[in-house]
């Protein structure tokens, strides 16, 4: 292996994107009615699988700082768009910030982690959709799950694990 | 003594079936599936910190370049007359072109499940098996035109317009690059909705469709021919501003600059080949265009 990519896969390693479960069920899919009232409960569910992200999430925080929200034109605030539990083009979509202040969030579709990332100008993209971006989290769970159609996200996410070993990306 | 890549529209029919029996062959030893991790591995968007050396970033096209070579020399080992043809979507810019075709990349993907269900790229042929994807389906999916919301494809007058543009790339040398051809090129866009979002090269993406959006576009061998297009529109630039920069930036960003440790500059060596984008302004010594 030669420097630049050791020293690439060195730094990639210690700032490896944080993934775990989705949050257990916490019902049948929302409807618009109960979706606002039934947030706080939501939250409550959140915390377990928080927890399992937390360390993950913790070990990228020294000396990272934010970037790219042009002045003037601030990203979205981090729970706008992040917090989210819905039925999306026959997909459940569900959204967890991880934590506050940067709007890091961990998106699942039907269970599964969809690998969401970020534009300088604060958008998001996913792995499904990696050519275009979206104001929130949100939305470009949104289009995922459209883009899904009849089809699954792999049990592990394609992104950002190749330091953690085999499995990457490969179906299981 | 180099050799030349032609559009794919020009190849003779025995030319088509030695480039898709290379393919074939690179996907049955596995290093294909090699070729797709390195481009998810090296996806690293500007709002991550860290180095980004393949998108949203100055050495977006030689990365992609030096890629290309990189599959040629595979391809080659295969079989030495094979070269990586291009793909002129401005051309051939329609699902019933022969690029599409059964004895070539095969066709669009059926309604439902967008799987391609025919040429050699089908699940059911049993040589094209997605092993590195997003999603758990294993065959190659597209949605050209993509029919519910219709897109087109880029356009001549579109090429012209990036090729216009005297500067390679600016400052903030990422996906918000208002101008410079590198960002023009590679299709950015900020505060647009609807198509409008998509230019150039991202809109190709898009206008095919299923496996070509996603982080793992490689797995649809139409993806060589359209880098290897763009790779030739950098070429056209060059001819067109013999007294501009060939590259920007020329040294690295200084310590405190937001981008300071984050983009190749020209001399900078690029993973993961250890290539400096001034290693590969010039390439008429290895390949040329038809």
């Amino acid at each position: 292996m030669n420097d630049a990519t050791r020293w690439w896969r060195t730094y990639r390693a210690a700032r490896a994107r944080p993934r775990g479960r989705a949050p257990e069920s916490v019902g049948p899919p929302p409807r618009t009615a109960w979706h606002l009232a039934r947030r706080g409960l939501l939250r409550a569910a959140f915390v377990s699988a928080t927890v399992a992200f937390t360390a993950a999430a913790l070990a990228r925080i020294p000396g990272a700082t934010p970037y790219g929200e042009p002045a003037g034109a601030p990203g979205p605030e981090p729970d706008e768009g992040a917090t989210f539990d819905e039925m999306h083009a026959g997909h459940r979509i569900q959204g967890l910030p991880l934590r506050a202040g940067r709007a890091e969030v961990a998106v699942f579709v039907d269970g599964r982690q969809l690998d969401v990332m970020r534009r300088a100008d604060g958008s998001y993209l996913s792995s499904v959709d990696h050519y275009e971006s979206y104001a929130t989290a949100r939305e470009a769970a949104r289009a995922a799950a459209a883009e899904l159609g009849a089809a699954r996200l792999a049990a592990v996410p394609v992104h950002g694990s190749h330091q953690e070993g085999a499995g990457r990306g490969v179906h299981a | 003594m180099a050799y030349t890549r032609k559009n794919q529209r020009d190849l003779t029919s025995a030319e088509r079936k030695a480039f898709v029996n290379a393919v074939l062959e690179l996907k049955r030893s596995g290093a294909y599936d090699e070729f797709v991790r390195t481009h998810i591995e090296f996806y690293v968007p500007d709002g991550d910190d860290g180095l980004r050396v393949a998108h949203m970033t100055p050495s977006f096209l030689p990365w992609h370049r030096q890629f290309l070579l990189e599959f040629e020399r595979a391809l080659q080992k295969v079989n030495s007359r094979v070269t990586v043809p291009y793909w002129d979507w401005t051309r051939d810019s329609s699902p019933a072109s022969s690029l599409w075709s059964d004895d070539f990349m095969g066709g669009n993907g059926r309604r439902g499940d967008l799987q391609v269900t025919t040429g050699p790229f089908a699940y059911a042929h049993g040589r094209w098996n997605l092993a590195v994807d997003v999603t758990e389906a294993r065959f190659l999916t597209r949605d050209l035109g993509r029919p519910k919301e219709p897109i087109a494809l880029p356009t001549a007058a579109d090429v012209s317009r990036a090729l216009a543009d005297p500067v390679y790339d600016t400052a903030p040398w990422d996906s918000t690059s208002r101008s410079g051809f590198r960002n023009r090129l590679e299709g950015w866009t900020t505060g647009l909705s609807g198509s409008a979002r998509f230019r150039m090269h991202n809109r190709v993406h898009r206008w095919v469709g299923g496996v070509m959006l996603g982080g793992a576009s490689v797995n649809d061998p139409v993806f060589w021919l359209h880098h290897a297009y763009i790779d030739s529109l950098w070429d056209r630039w060059q001819a067109a501003h013999p007294r501009s920069a060939r590259y920007l930036p020329g040294t690295p960003p200084p310590d405190g600059d937001p981008q300071h440790g984050r983009i190749a500059a020209l001399h900078e060596p690029m993973p993961p080949w250890n290539v400096a984008p001034a290693a590969l302004l010039d390439h008429t010594g290895i390949y040329r265009y038809a």
